[in-house]
């Protein structure tokens, strides 16, 4: 053991001339001067763009001229000690071709990160909807984006996903459009539940004047007539008066008389004689059993 | 038991309510009602919808705070005296006037409307005032206003009769006067069916007879769109002769500002 030390301490002792001590402390000196240049030089470039681009691309901004002097520093230091450089480059391109193999699915995630962050589809602080999940933005960063739903939940979604599936930004427009369906009876008198659907809206403060609601007839369906009402809202109102727009339809139809029908059947004897009806009076009461 | 019962004069004033005493105030249909505490103010307040055209206003000192108070809202505040303020306020948005009766205004004529705008009850209390809560007398629609569902503006909106004649014009305690001059210099006739009133840069004035007021405004229209330029004439409009100021304006315009002021994508 103590050999071994001692034959470590000669081989050290040979390595360590008082020229390879100076190489060593410029080394060290340049890495020194690297870090202080990259970190000031990113905070510089993030006070000079923080204004006019959003804040994941400031941030990958800074983050690439921060490791790319950084890294420029770090081979000059290399050198400093005598490593070969291009050895040791095309060590690095073989090592990155193989990483690149080993890891395609997060190479994937990187590039498609890059993308979500340059054509912003969305931003921190949006909502937005992928697949069933629906919340509020967190982070965008370069592996995958970061949501909280609506529940308190916090989703993590890999940027290749968001690249490959629909993307829907739910609060990118300063006006949503609520579409209420409801059925009416076939008996209904269309222009009452027109008249009737057009005032619950114009009596709704939430509910825009203007673009001015609209009525669609959906179907003729088996129990009723299908119909679908539109009202325009505030985004920030969105989820107040789409709760409160429907209580409201049903209290005015309940007050106007119109009807919203439960599944019916009709029942039919096809061409023979209609199916006799009798109605049977309950029994008189009778002894409860034992 | 009230003490006191007032409805006439004006509306906005400030009122010394020692602990324990209350007090209720209605304009038109926004019914409020305040309770004062030690170093504490409890408020309730509530719209009623049959008075929703109301545009009178009543003031009972001493009527019981109620017992089960709707919108029930309470403020601790230091020891800034027992005052509680009532002011009027504009909106915090535009105000899009709908006239009942659209109307053409031809090529190189001019008239001038008189439209009314919703106004806030602004609460303050203590001594200086400290300002608590914002409430429009009358909750006016939400509307937008723009070129389409992606760009525009929020606005509210209300139906007006956009008169032209001032003497016709009566009393109105929930909402303020603006004399508009509408010059249209285009070759074609405006079709008047909306007109975007930019409130929050209007300061209010109180007239003799207790009807507020804002500036006059001046909306040229030189070509054929919508766009107008804005001209806000400072001080109370002439037919208000000595008429004070009551609050100032939201927000600070531009002068010769262009808006977009008639019509919309969707008109």
């Amino acid at each position: 053991m103590s050999d071994w030390l001692s034959t470590l301490r000669d081989q050290f002792g040979d390595y360590l001339t008082l020229e390879k001590a100076f190489e060593l402390m410029r080394a060290a000196i340049l890495l020194a001067v690297g870090l202080v240049i990259a970190s000031l030089l990113s905070r510089a470039i993030r006070r000079l763009i923080a204004d006019r681009l959003p804040p994941q691309q400031v941030q990958l901004i800074r983050r690439l001229v921060y490791y790319l002097l950084l890294g420029l520093f770090v081979v000059a230091g290399l050198h400093q000690l005598g490593f070969n450089l291009s050895v040791l480059l095309g060590a690095a391109g073989v090592l990155s071709v193989a990483a690149g193999f080993a890891s395609q699915t997060s190479a994937s995630n990187l590039v498609s990160g890059l993308f979500l962050i340059f054509e912003r589809p969305f931003e921190v602080g949006d909502t937005i909807q992928v697949g069933g999940t629906t919340g509020e933005v967190l982070a965008i960063d370069l592996l995958s984006v970061k949501l909280r739903t609506f529940d308190n939940i916090f989703v993590r979604l890999p940027n290749e996903s968001m690249i490959k599936s629909e993307v829907r930004t739910l609060s990118r427009f300063p006006i949503r459009r609520i579409d209420v369906q409801v059925g009416v009876a076939y008996d209904s008198d269309l222009a009452l539940v027109r008249a009737t659907l057009m005032a619950t809206a114009d009596r709704n403060p939430l509910s825009l004047d203007e673009p001015k609601p609209l009525l669609q007839l959906l179907a003729f369906g088996d129990s009723a007539i299908n119909l679908q009402f539109s009202v325009w809202t505030l985004r920030e109102n969105f989820v107040a008066l789409k709760t409160r727009i429907q209580e409201e339809i049903k209290a005015a139809f309940d007050e106007a008389g119109v009807e919203i029908p439960f599944p019916q059947r009709t029942l039919s004897a096809g061409r023979t004689a209609p199916l006799p009806v009798t109605l049977v009076e309950p029994a008189a009461s009778e002894p409860a059993g034992d | 038991m009230p003490d006191r019962k007032d409805s006439s004069g004006s509306w906005w004033s400030r009122h010394e309510l020692a602990p324990g005493h209350s007090a209720r105030w209605r304009i038109g249909p926004l019914g409020l009602w305040a309770l004062s505490g030690q170093h504490e103010w409890q408020l309730a307040y509530d719209w009623d919808p049959e008075l929703d055209m109301a545009q009178d206003w009543e003031h009972e000192a001493g009527a019981p705070f109620p017992e089960e108070p709707p919108n029930h809202e309470r403020y601790v505040v230091g020891d800034t005296g027992d005052f509680l303020t009532l002011g009027p306020k504009l909106a915090d948005r535009p105000v899009i006037s709908l006239p009942r009766v659209p109307f053409h205004l031809l090529p190189e004529q001019e008239t001038t409307l008189y439209v009314g705008s919703p106004i806030w009850l602004r609460l303050s209390v203590g001594e200086p005032p400290v300002e608590i809560k914002q409430l429009p007398t009358r909750r006016p629609s939400d509307s937008w206003f723009g070129g389409s569902t992606r760009e525009g503006e929020a606005c509210y909106a209300i139906k007006t009769r956009a008169l032209t004649d001032l003497d016709k014009l009566p009393v109105f305690h929930r909402s303020a006067v603006t004399p508009v001059l509408i010059r249209n210099q285009a070759a074609d006739s405006l079709w008047l069916e909306k007109l975007k009133l930019p409130v929050p840069y209007l300061s209010l004035f109180a007239g003799q007879d207790s009807r507020l007021w804002t500036e006059r405004v001046s909306l040229t229209r030189s070509e054929t769109s919508g766009m107008a330029s804005l001209d806000i004439r400072s001080g109370p409009p002439e037919e208000a002769p000595g008429a004070e100021p009551v609050t100032r304006p939201r927000l600070t315009h531009e002068p010769n500002l262009l808006i977009r002021a008639f019509g919309s994508l969707f008109g």
